[in-house]
């Protein structure tokens, strides 16, 4: 859930991650030093985190974003290369990418607190990392729920809770008002694009197919065997949404080259083609707000008619 | 147990590839009758013009498309395998895939995202990759053996640059290779199919009047020669032609694999392997396996799609299998 | 016919595999060469084709060096019968011998009326038009064998080269082949050149034989009695052998001497 590249990653076994914790929990066990908690992550592993961790090493880029806006940016001390907001982050050192982060580059900053995610980090690393005594708190929101969660679980763990209660307060309030603006509206049916060549679209159990839902419209795409599919242009025409929304990375050809193609799209003679950035999307973290707040207003532009683009 | 040469493998293999345009034509995810595809490829269907796009604007490209590539892929690899003396040959076993690969992924990591950028780097990639291979294996006069150890090294060397530039690209780009490599059928635009039908074309008729040389290559270098074939020229126009037709394929579908492995292979076990009649019968039978395989790819996860190159590994190694027992060949 | 004009050769820069050999092969003669393993006979044959460039002297094929002649015009020229080796291809015997009309026929036409007429002769001619059908990857080694001889009389040349082409044959093949040889020498006047280990069976149909030494050095050139005399074949294969007339034919057969056993040893046992 933390990458916006994450249809890409197979699901991690949980099965692997349980059997990683117990086996940290072994190793650790016993070792209940003065001044620290046990907090279980969202894989259900018990990790033990000193009070105040001094030296954080963040291997999700959304959870990098979070600790900025908790303002314990003093103590991180280390990032992935994927961490590119805010801009500020990527001169922090840098252990790698977010699905092959060096263990030797981690160990080499002595953390005392790290973050992993369970879609991308490679459960053997977690295991090692625990097995030299580091703590590894693991992440998973895949809801915009699980991100509030998330929010204030991670502000607790780092000894902000203050900070993450206010940064969960401030999504929930956007959530409860955007829901509360939809709320009798018709649901118009939305696809949203993951990538354009070839067409990745989201469907159900994605962060963003929660989002089109609580901005009051209803994904086009049914549930398969894939989170992420790809689509071919007879199920774009077929499935002929009433907005299409596209979330582009930077270096993605344009999207006009597809949808110009199908002027018979709904969407397309309507000009309800609409870009948002990828990472509001599919970063869960404090800019999931303004995501929200584009997305509804992508659906439904009389019921937002303030927001910006 | 001879092949069964009385079969009329024209007959046969039209017939089939008919079958593959029809099953291309009518499956996908949206169900659409007999009558009204038939009426909208007439032009007097008064039907949805979302119907008239899918079946116009999105079948009937797609299908042209998938004949074209599995055309030159079963006609391409069944020259490589005579050319080579080597049953296991692939197009794609001199350094092509390789060679594409490492364009197509260079032209994407330099952001080129024009539409013809990535198929024309692909192309140029191939080619480069083949030429270099063919450069380096004349100097020990070409012979199979060390062609194919040279193409299996310029491969490994461009695979490795590859998993460079894939490693230190910030990723997206990137993501849209691998798709892209493992075979797509979707990527090509319809307006490419004249000029890429043209070049495959011509491609094809090179390689058929090479026929009879690539049946003498089959013997040995030495034995073709003293049979009156010259064979430094004739491995050119074979190379250059079967070269040309996979690169054309690759630029326009990426890797699909197995195609030109398989399909020849088949067409000798039912038909023997005399080029004159392997080389036409692989592109119809290439042509009918990659529009049936990739239609089951388009429906059978509908309204996702599945890479065409999964099915065509999962559909025709059963398939060859049983050829096999039943024909107990040596092919 | 051929003629050959003090040739030299070399593997890259090994030692000369032949040796300043001067030797005119004349028109419809049979001529044997013999020598011991890696005296450069299969060399000498591929330096007749032109498949190997000589590095002194020259081969002159009808008065034109043979490596200026165009690869089709050589095969319509002169047919090699190598060896047989398998094959991957499974083409049928009939396909296998019609490769031998390319030369004639390059096209992509096929192989026309005249062309099937000198496939179905040479599939008669040598005892295999019965396997017609079959691949030749079913083929017997014998089998096999005979339809190369057959493909290279599809190519109906004045000349036939055999590289050793009896030698893994049994004795019933390799003398139906030596008969055939005779016979096209006798009724179509071919030159025919054989390589071959086969002192009695050289000696039975050749015009002439060429010995060659290890060092690829020819050491006679003449008719079988002149050629196959002890002490040449002393000097050629270190061996030490009788020649005797055989009584049918009056040829030359050579006959190893064996060590000879000991009655005694023999007796104890």
């Amino acid at each position: 859930m933390n990458s916006p590249t994450r249809y890409e990653l197979p699901l991690s076994s949980r099965a692997l991650f349980l059997r990683a914790g117990i086996l940290a929990l072994m190793l650790a066990a016993g070792a209940s030093a003065a001044g620290a908690a046990v907090w279980t992550d969202a894989l259900g592993r018990r990790v033990e985190v000193p009070d105040r961790p001094g030296r954080i090493v963040s291997l999700v880029p959304s959870v990098t974003e979070v600790l900025y806006a908790l303002g314990v940016q003093d103590r991180v001390a280390g990032v992935t290369r994927f961490c590119t907001f805010p801009a500020e982050a990527q001169s922090k050192p840098k252990v790698g990418g977010y699905a092959d982060p060096s263990l030797e580059a981690i160990v080499a900053l002595a953390p005392d607190l790290v973050f992993g995610s369970a879609d991308a980090t490679p459960p053997l690393l977690i295991d090692r990392l625990e097995g030299l005594g580091i703590p590894v708190y693991v992440v998973y929101p895949r809801s915009l729920a699980s991100t509030v969660a998330m929010l204030r679980r991670v502000g607790r763990v780092v000894g902000a809770a203050r900070a993450g209660e206010r940064l969960a307060a401030g999504l929930e309030r956007t959530v409860a008002e955007v829901r509360d603006r939809v709320r009798d509206l018709p649901r118009p049916r939305v696809l949203l694009c993951v990538m354009v060549e070839p067409l990745v679209v989201a469907g159900p159990g994605t962060l963003a197919h929660d989002l089109i839902a609580t901005a009051g419209g209803r994904n086009v795409v049914p549930a398969g065997p894939s989170r992420y599919p790809t689509w071919g242009p007879e199920s774009l025409l077929a499935a002929d949404p009433d907005v299409v929304v596209v979330s582009p990375h930077p270096g993605q050809p344009a999207p006009g080259r597809l949808f110009d193609r199908w002027p018979e799209l709904k969407a397309v003679a309507a000009g309800r083609v609409v870009e948002i950035p990828a990472d509001w999307i599919h970063r869960p973290g404090p800019r999931l707000a303004r995501g929200l707040r584009a997305l509804a207003r992508a659906i439904h532009p009389d019921a937002f008619p303030e927001e910006g683009p | 147990m001879t092949p069964q040469r009385r079969l009329p493998w024209a007959a046969v293999l039209s017939a089939l590839l008919l079958a593959g345009l029809g099953f291309s034509l009518w499956a996908g995810s949206l169900r659409l009758s007999w009558g009204e595809i038939g009426g909208i490829l007439l032009g007097n269907g008064r039907t949805d013009p979302t119907h008239v796009a899918i079946v116009l604007r999105v079948r009937l490209p797609r299908a042209a498309l998938a004949a074209l590539v599995g055309a030159g892929l079963g006609a391409a690899g069944g020259a490589f395998q005579g050319l080579l003396r080597n049953p296991l040959a692939d197009p794609y076993i001199l350094g092509v895939s390789g060679g594409a690969a490492l364009g197509a992924v260079a032209a994407l990591s330099l952001g080129l995202t024009t539409p013809l950028a990535v198929p024309a780097a692909a192309f140029l990639g191939a080619v480069a990759a083949l030429g270099f291979v063919y450069v380096v294996a004349r100097a020990h006069r070409g012979s199979p053996h060390t062609l194919i150890l040279s193409g299996v090294m310029v491969g490994s060397f461009c695979s490795a640059l590859l998993l460079f530039l894939l490693w230190t690209s910030p990723s997206d780009p990137v993501r849209t290779a691998i798709f892209w490599l493992a075979g797509d059928l979707s990527g090509a635009s319809p307006g490419w199919l004249p000029a890429a039908g043209l070049w495959a074309g011509v491609a094809f008729l090179v390689l058929w009047l090479q026929a009879p040389a690539l049946d003498l290559l089959t013997q040995g270098e030495e034995t073709a020669a003293d049979l009156g074939l010259d064979v430094g020229r004739a491995r050119l126009l074979l190379l250059g032609a079967a070269g040309g037709l996979t690169a054309a394929a690759v630029a326009l579908a990426g890797l699909v694999g197995f195609v030109g492995l398989v399909v020849p292979h088949a067409v000798r076990l039912v038909w023997g392997p005399g080029h004159r009649r392997l080389l036409p019968a692989s592109a119809l039978l290439g042509a009918a396996f990659l529009l049936g395989a990739d239609a089951v790819a388009r429906t059978v996860l509908a309204p996702a799609e599945v890479p065409v190159g999964v099915v065509t590994a999962l559909v025709g190694a059963p398939f060859f299998l049983y050829l096999l027992r039943q024909k107990d060949g040596r092919a | 016919m051929i003629r050959i004009e003090e040739l030299t050769f070399r593997f890259g820069d090994g030692p000369p595999v032949l040796r300043r050999l001067s030797l005119e092969v004349r028109r419809g003669e049979i001529l044997g060469v013999l020598g011991p393993n890696g005296c450069g006979k299969s060399t000498l044959l591929r330096l007749m084709r032109g498949a190997l460039t000589p590095g002194g002297g020259r081969v002159l094929l009808d008065g034109r060096p043979v490596h200026r002649y165009r690869r089709r015009e050589l095969a319509r020229w002169m047919a090699v019968v190598p060896q047989a080796t398998a094959t991957p291809f499974p083409y049928t015997a009939w396909e296998f011998v019609a490769m031998g009309r390319f030369a004639h026929a390059p096209g992509i036409g096929g192989p026309r009326r005249g062309d099937r007429a000198a496939v179905d002769k040479a599939l008669t001619l040598t005892d295999t038009l019965h396997l017609a059908r079959r691949p030749v990857t079913r083929l017997s080694g014998g089998e096999l064998q005979r339809v190369v001889l057959a493909r290279a009389l599809a190519q109906e040349t004045p000349i036939l080269l055999l590289d050793e082409a009896t030698s893994h044959l049994d004795i019933r093949h390799r003398l139906g082949i030596a008969e055939l040889l005779v016979r096209l020498h006798r009724d179509e006047d071919r030159t025919i050149v054989h390589v071959t280990h086969d002192f009695d069976l050289a000696a039975a149909i050749s015009d002439r034989l060429l010995l060659l030494s290890p060092g690829g050095e020819p050491l006679a050139v003449g008719t079988p009695w002149q050629v196959l005399t002890p002490a040449r074949i002393r000097e050629a294969f270190s061996v030490i052998v009788r020649v005797e007339p055989d009584p049918a034919t009056g040829r030359p057969r050579v006959l190893p001497v064996l060590p000879a056993r000991d009655p005694a040893l023999e007796g104890s046992r």
